[in-house]
């Protein structure tokens, strides 16, 4: 019999009738439907059972009186047995006003009987008294011994043993023995008195026998009346009660239920009596900003409600009320998320509340918006404050604390400034989060899908970085949009603070570059410093342009001599040191020093146009020489006054310094330093500028070279025009002095002073020349001798008639010039001596034959042996 | 009980102990290997199984009594049929451990038997976090009383079956030792409670 159920287990044992119990054992069905029956003590309690697994089942007891086994049957494995047994009993006090859970016996417990009973109970029936006896023998062992019996003197298995146990264990074998008699006695007098008993009571006999009959009588009639419906009717009385009794069964088991119920409630008041005070706490809490603690608490009430226990009109009220905490609470955090400006911190803090508040949206998103929002909005409502205020008010804007530093800052560099600043806070935050979002370290679920939104936020808001660096700094056109105009700018002083502001934007490109941005993002701000780097190389080279042009003001006519370049002045060694100088700045600010930027002489558009800036700063050179003529002219006029005292350099030492020399030395100086920067300083130039790493300059240093070339040309022009004017122009004058006359002249008594004179212009001006520069003096005195001998050749080509001793006197002067200025005679210069000799009449048989002419020839030549040196020896070192 | 001759000699325990403290979880626990994590205050449960106790097939009749003070009264009517006790105290609360001091008395005054079969239980030695009862206190006083002294988990059943087991064996050894006129058992019995009853 394996299969059948097995009762080994009964909780509790015993209790009155409605007693719920739990039954354990083993194969106690497979479901309800398969348990078909269940006895308790005899009694069938499958009505009230519940069965729970094949190990348990749940039932409550019904009028089980007794001790007995608990029989658990099923379809499956029929009838089974117990090891533990089940006792009943009433509750002794159960009576007709008292409350019971289970229909009570009144044949036992109720009516007239049982009151007899009571009555009877006093009586003894041995009218043995049962004073002292207050030791109750224990019933439980009465049961043990008896198991079958009762100690009821009106039950069927009374046990007459059980009885005297329980009423007179402490009586003594006599009193016992007396007792018995007495009812032996009672006994007698009953079954002998039969007779005598009718005997005494014959009238109440006949009173019976009467109402017997009468009933009868009623009966019949009653029958004759109803018909045969006597017990149908009583049938009816029957229905009727069973039904009220039913009603009322079922109204105690309301009650019980409902105390039940109570009880439960209380219980769950006191577990939940935290929930109650629940709204009221989290609302303190949430007006603290102690979300934490509100959580918890809504977390803590959320799993209490979760419970079924708390499925209840009254927990689900509370619960409406803790879920508008709850939602107030959300909304406040909500409105913290996106306050401005956001502080990442704390944003992940309330992230990790509104997750496990279990917010309906996705709050990472919100928050990553806000400071898309509050990003883009503070960028642009700082350019709108900087771009529209004109540089007065711009001061008083400014943050205090930065106010001394900044007031004498133009407007552009406090916004770069401004705008760097906010980028370099607030980007990274942005950058930050939104990379924990999509790498899932924030207590959100990323929405993948949003990556591509994120990405053109993220390009957008450096997209307008860029978009107001440059429509601040760059001139105007190069933005690509027009939404943003920068309205006065102040370009001219802002050359000078380009490279301020392009160190706040290296500061924050570098800043950058720490987020490991994607490249695209990093283009964009590449780009931005490329742009602002081109704009300021241009700048920069426009400035040193300015610079070399306005190097003139710096001469001072000091000169050193030079090797064979003759005296120069400091100004081409200055013009050296400032393209130098400049150039090393803009390599090192420009050209070097990029962090992950791109090199700016990699793009050939801007080599050129470097190529150019430099040029046109070379060139600028030139420019300012030029200057220095047309300068020098009004130098020279002011001074000419004092020309006569102006002492020539001599050719060990220098020009006394800060003296200005005449004009004609000036121009001197000028050719000089042409040609020395010309051969020495630009291809220094040149060389330190490869060595710097600057692309290939000869292109430049060629226009510089030319611009040069065409200053020197001018300064020599105009050198030696004014070289030779003033000796070419007195020949005429002294040529007629005293109002000579070639015809009527006397005989020739020595050369004529303006032969003489001339020499002696001549001299003057090799003296000047060679004191500058001896390089010079052979091309100097060829155009000046060239200009005397055509201003010899007009006047004689003027004279109409010579007489003999005009011949003479002519062809004397014209010899001693040959003499002098043969060294110097060259191409044009001796055709125009001959064609002037051809004009005078005679010249070549006077100058081969009349021995007066060579006599005066060699007594000037002796006269003028030193001048004649001079002429000799300066052409002579030259050659 | 009608075929007394094939019917496995039977060993009464009861479980005693103060509420809560885990008697029906231990009692459930070794019949049915289950635990209850709900706490439902016992009245008076009956358990009785076949069980193999050294090789020999015995019966375990075991009386979960209860703890609550309310059913205090009735105690003494269980005790006096049990042959052998589980006295239970949880080694989380201090005053079940001191209440075993007035079970340990009220067993003996009841069965009027110093050397009752008699085991000390340390219940809910998995919660060794919540510690109120040291070892050391418990395993003197089980000395002091020369009974033993087990900790149990009726959570983790750690020493359940030796807890019932143990018991079980002293019983057996207690019943050899008086086993003398073994062949009535309820004569002897009827003599001892006529001398109670006399007394
Ligand atoms: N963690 C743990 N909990 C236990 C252990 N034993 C019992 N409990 C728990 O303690 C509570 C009381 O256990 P019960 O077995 O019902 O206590 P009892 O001793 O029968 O109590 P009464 O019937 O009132 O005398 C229940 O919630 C059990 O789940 C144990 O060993 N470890
Ligand atoms: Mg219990």
């Amino acid at each position: 019999m394996s299969g059948a159920p097995l009762v080994t287990g009964m909780s509790p044992k015993e209790g009155p009738p409605g007693t719920k119990v739990t039954i354990r054992g083993e194969r106690l069905g497979k479901s309800q439907s398969d348990l078909i029956g269940l006895d308790i003590c005899g009694v069938n309690c499958l009505l009230t059972s519940e069965w729970v697994s094949p190990n348990k089942i749940l039932a409550r007891t019904l009028l089980c009186k007794t001790k007995g086994d608990i029989v658990v049957i099923t379809r499956s494995g029929g009838v089974g047995a117990s090891t533990v047994q089940f006792r009943g009993y009433l509750e002794a006090s159960v009576g007709p006003t008292k409350e019971s859970p289970v229909w009570v016996d009144e044949t036992v417990s109720v009516g007239p009987r049982p009151l007899s009973m009571t009555a009877y109970q006093q009586e003894d029936p041995l009218q043995i008294s049962v004073e002292g006896n207050d030791k109750k023998f224990p019933v439980e062992e009465l049961l043990e011994l008896f198991p079958e019996g009762s100690g009821n003197l009106r039950s069927e298995n009374f046990v007459p043993a059980w009885f005297l146990l329980e009423n007179h264990h402490a009586t003594s074998f006599d009193d016992l023995k007396l007792g018995l008699n007495f009812l032996g006695r009672k006994v007698g007098s009953q079954t002998e008195g039969k007779l005598s008993f009718l005997k005494e009571n014959i009238s109440s006999v006949i009173d019976q026998l009467d109402a017997l009959i009468a009933l009868k009588e009623k009966c019949d009639k009653y029958r004759t009346k109803h018909g045969s419906s006597f017990v149908a009717q009583i049938d009816d009385a029957i229905g009727v009660s069973e039904r009220e009794a039913g009603k009322l069964f079922q109204g105690v088991l309301a009650k019980k239920d409902r105390a039940d119920m109570t009880r439960n409630a209380l219980n769950g008041y006191q577990r939940f009596k935290f929930l109650f005070s629940l709204p009221g706490t989290m609302e303190k809490s949430i007006q603290k900003e102690e979300f934490d603690q509100a959580i918890n608490d809504y977390s803590r009430a959320k799993a209490l409600f979760e419970q079924p226990e708390t499925d209840k009109p009254i927990f689900r009220k509370f619960q409406k009320e803790v879920e508008t905490r709850a939602y107030k609470l959300r909304e406040t955090l909500r409105n913290k998320l996106v306050e401005k400006p956001p502080k990442i911190e704390e944003q992940r803090a309330i992230l990790d509340y509104l997750m496990t508040l279990q917010c309906d949206y996705d709050p990472a998103w919100v928050c990553l918006a806000c400071h898309f929002e509050f990003l883009t909005n503070s960028m642009k409502n700082c350019f709108q404050q900087f771009s529209s205020m004109d540089s007065q008010n711009a001061n008083t804007a400014k943050t205090p604390s930065k106010q001394d530093h900044q007031n004498a800052l133009p407007n552009q560099v406090v916004f770069v400034e401004n705008l760097c600043e906010l980028f370099s806070t607030y980007f990274p935050d942005f950058w930050h989060l939104s990379q924990d979002y999509f790498g899932g370290k924030l207590p959100v679920k990323p929405n993948l899908s949003k990556q591509a939104e994120m990405k053109k936020m993220m390009i957008s808001t450096v997209q307008l970085f860029g978009t107001l660096v440059t429509s601040c700094l760059l001139p105007s056109g190069s933005a690509n949009t027009d939404e943003f105009e920068w309205q006065e700018k102040a370009s001219e002083s802002m050359s000078e603070w380009l490279q301020h502001c392009l160190g706040f934007i290296k500061d924050t490109y570098t800043d950058f570059l720490s987020l490991d941005p994607p490249k695209e993002m990093i283009e964009i701000l590449r780009n931005l410093l490329f742009q602002i780097r081109c704009y300021s190389l241009e700048i920069m080279l426009h400035q040193l342009s300015t610079e070399v042009a306005d190097l003139y003001k710096q001469e001072t006519w000091s000169s050193e001599p030079m090797g064979d370049h003759g005296f120069v002045t400091p100004l081409p060694a200055k013009f050296e040191t400032v393209i130098i100088n400049a150039s090393k700045v803009i390599k090192e600010t420009l050209l070097q020093k990029y962090n992950e930027e791109r090199p700016l002489l990699n793009n050939e558009e801007v080599k050129n146009r470097m190529r150019e800036g430099m040029g046109n700063a070379l060139s600028a050179f030139a420019d300012s020489l030029e200057l220095l003529i047309s300068q020098n002219r009004g130098v020279s006029q002011f001074h000419s006054s004092q020309k006569s005292s102006m002492t020539l350099p001599l050719k060990d030492g220098g020009l006394r310094s800060g003296l200005p020399t005449s004009q004609t030395a000036s121009l001197l100086l000028i050719l000089n330093n042409c040609s020395y920067t010309k051969v020495v300083i630009l291809p220094q130039i040149y060389k330190a500028l490869v060595k710097l790493g600057y692309p290939d300059m000869s292109e430049a240093v060629e226009k510089a070279r030319i611009a040069i070339n065409g200053v020197e040309n001018l300064t020599f022009a105009k050198y030696t025009e004014m070289k030779y004017e003033p000796v070419v122009g007195q020949i005429e004058q002294s040529m007629n002095a005293g109002r000579f006359d070639w015809e009527k002249c006397g005989e020739p008594v020595g050369v004529r002073p303006y032969i003489t004179k001339t020499i002696l212009g001549m001299i003057e001006v090799i003296a000047e020349v060679t004191a500058v520069s001896e390089k010079l003096v052979t091309t100097v005195m060829t155009q000046v001798i060239e200009s005397v001998c055509e201003e010899l050749t007009r006047l004689f080509s003027c004279i109409a008639k010579f007489s003999e001793n005009g011949a003479m006197q002519a062809t004397l002067d014209m010899a001693a010039f040959q003499d002098a200025v043969s060294g110097f005679l060259v191409g044009n210069s001796i055709n125009l001596v001959n064609e002037t000799f051809s004009l005078i009449p005679r010249s070549k048989e006077m100058l081969r034959s009349s021995r007066r002419i060579q006599h005066l020839l060699d007594e000037h030549r002796s006269k003028t042996k030193m001048q004649y040196q001079c002429l000799i020896s300066s052409n002579t070192t030259k050659l | 009980m009608s075929p007394k001759t094939t019917t496995p000699s039977l060993h009464k325990v009861i479980m005693v102990g103060s509420g809560g403290v885990g008697k029906s979880a231990l009692t459930l626990q070794f019949m049915y290997d289950e635990f209850v994590e709900d706490y439902e205050p016992t009245k008076a449960d009956s358990y009785r199984k076949k069980v193999v106790l050294d090789g020999e097939e015995v019966q375990i009749d075991i009386l979960d009594t209860a703890g609550q003070e309310d059913y205090a009264a009735i105690r003494d009517n269980y005790f006096r049929s049990g042959e052998g006790f589980l006295c239970v105290f949880s080694i989380t609360e201090s005053d079940s451990f001191q209440a075993t001091q007035e079970f340990r008395e009220q067993i003996l005054r009841v069965k009027g038997d110093q050397s009752v079969p008699f085991v000390l239980v340390g219940n809910k030695s998995d919660l060794e976090d919540r510690r109120k009862v040291s070892k050391e206190d418990a395993e003197n006083r089980a000395a002091e009383w020369g009974v033993p002294y087990v900790e149990t988990s009726a959570k983790t059943r750690t020493n359940v079956d030796k807890v019932f087991f143990d018991l079980m064996r002293e019983i057996r050894v207690r019943k050899d030792v008086e086993g003398g006129d073994k062949d009535a058992p309820n004569k002897h019995k009827k003599r001892k409670k006529l001398k109670c009853s006399i007394l």
